[in-house]
């Protein structure tokens, strides 16, 4: 009887243990950022890369492109995005192989691409910078809906400021623009997103 | 004996005094700047604690980092970053203000030389009240 009793409750532990691991495994991930469902087709970036290069978003097909847009003279927001991005990185590991960080400027009359070059080189010296003409930039500004302005009612000795959206935009390896991340996002969070999205 | 007593009272009517005083200055902490381009600009962050009763305002900052230092905040509306500069930056009395990366900073603007993680430098902050506070600020990563 106590036998019965024992193989019973082992028949039963190890039926929820079955359930919890099935429960486990097919929970859906919850990502950290914001998920654009269904995944869109990224805007294309038919820019100048800071290396002289032509730029093309289809050559990363198979890696995540992580997509800011801000400009070189401001000391505060871009400088904070793209230290978080350089913690991202560094919280991938060797999976960091797979991850571009491209920033896209809104200021092409001061930032050349010298100027973008050695700014990104102070973070990453893998991270590449994006610009052109104001032409050439406006349709990648439109294409992800980057609000721009110049703002030159401000007195200031740094000649202008550019307001400019903050936003964060991942690029998944099949080329779909796939989450958006708000400023100040924690860099682990998001290498935890690009993690799973590699994995996947 | 009542001219001692007296003289007593005066000494430590004075020692409580100066120790008010020294407890009500205003004190900035945790200092530090994001590394910086030649003839880029960067930003200092720290945090003002002023234990006075009344507010204090920081009208301006100084350096010989920069052509020009300012104070400035950014804000962010509908998720677009704005940054505007102060004419001043009022700290409330028995409050602490922190300058941190997103909200209020001071902007270095035409750094004179690379500023390198791992180099200090020195900055100069003017109250309306506790006047000129020194600085040694240290380039470091956030």
């Amino acid at each position: 009887m106590n036998k019965r009793v024992i193989l019973i409750g082992i028949s039963l532990l190890a039926f929820a243990a079955l359930i919890a691991l099935v429960l486990s495994l097919t929970k859906e991930y919850q990502f950290e950022g914001v998920l654009i469902d269904p995944a869109q087709p990224a805007p294309p970036l038919d820019l100048i890369d800071s290396k002289g290069r032509d730029f093309n978003l289809e050559d990363y097909r198979g890696e995540v492109v992580l997509l800011f847009f801000g400009y070189t003279s401001c000391p505060d927001v871009c400088p904070s995005t793209l230290s978080d991005m350089k913690q991202v990185v560094a919280a991938l590991g060797e999976a960091a192989d797979d991850v571009q960080v491209v920033f896209v400027t809104v200021d092409p009359q001061r930032d050349t691409f010298e100027k973008l070059n050695s700014y990104l080189s102070l973070f990453n010296p893998t991270f590449l910078g994006l610009s052109g003409t104001e032409e050439d930039l406006e349709p990648a500004w439109n294409g992800y809906g980057v609000f721009r302005e110049i703002d030159t009612e401000s007195e200031t000795a740094a000649g202008y400021l550019v307001n400019h959206s903050s936003r964060l935009y991942l690029i998944d390896p099949s080329g779909d623009l796939a989450l958006t991340y708000s400023f100040g996002t924690p860099p682990e969070d998001i290498a935890k997103d690009i993690k799973h999205i590699l994995d996947s | 004996m009542k001219k001692y007593s007296l003289l007593f009272v005066v000494i430590l009517t004075l020692l409580g005094l100066t120790a008010c005083s020294q407890n009500q200055s205003l004190t900035v902490t945790d200092v530090w700047s994001r590394p910086g381009l030649a003839d880029g600009n960067s930003a200092v962050f720290f945090k003002i604690d002023n234990p006075a009763n009344e507010e204090d305002r920081l009208l301006s900052a100084s350096s010989n980092v920069a052509a020009a230092v300012e104070l400035h905040k950014t804000t962010m509306v509908d998720g677009n970053m704005q940054m505007k500069r102060q004419d001043y930056v009022a700290v409330p009395g028995g409050e602490t203000l922190e300058f941190k990366p997103g909200d209020f900073h001071v902007m270095l603007i035409g750094l004179n030389g690379d500023l390198a993680v791992g180099e200090n430098f020195q900055l100069t902050l003017t109250f309306e009240n506790a006047g000129e506070v020194q600085l040694d600020v240290p380039v470091q990563e956030p």
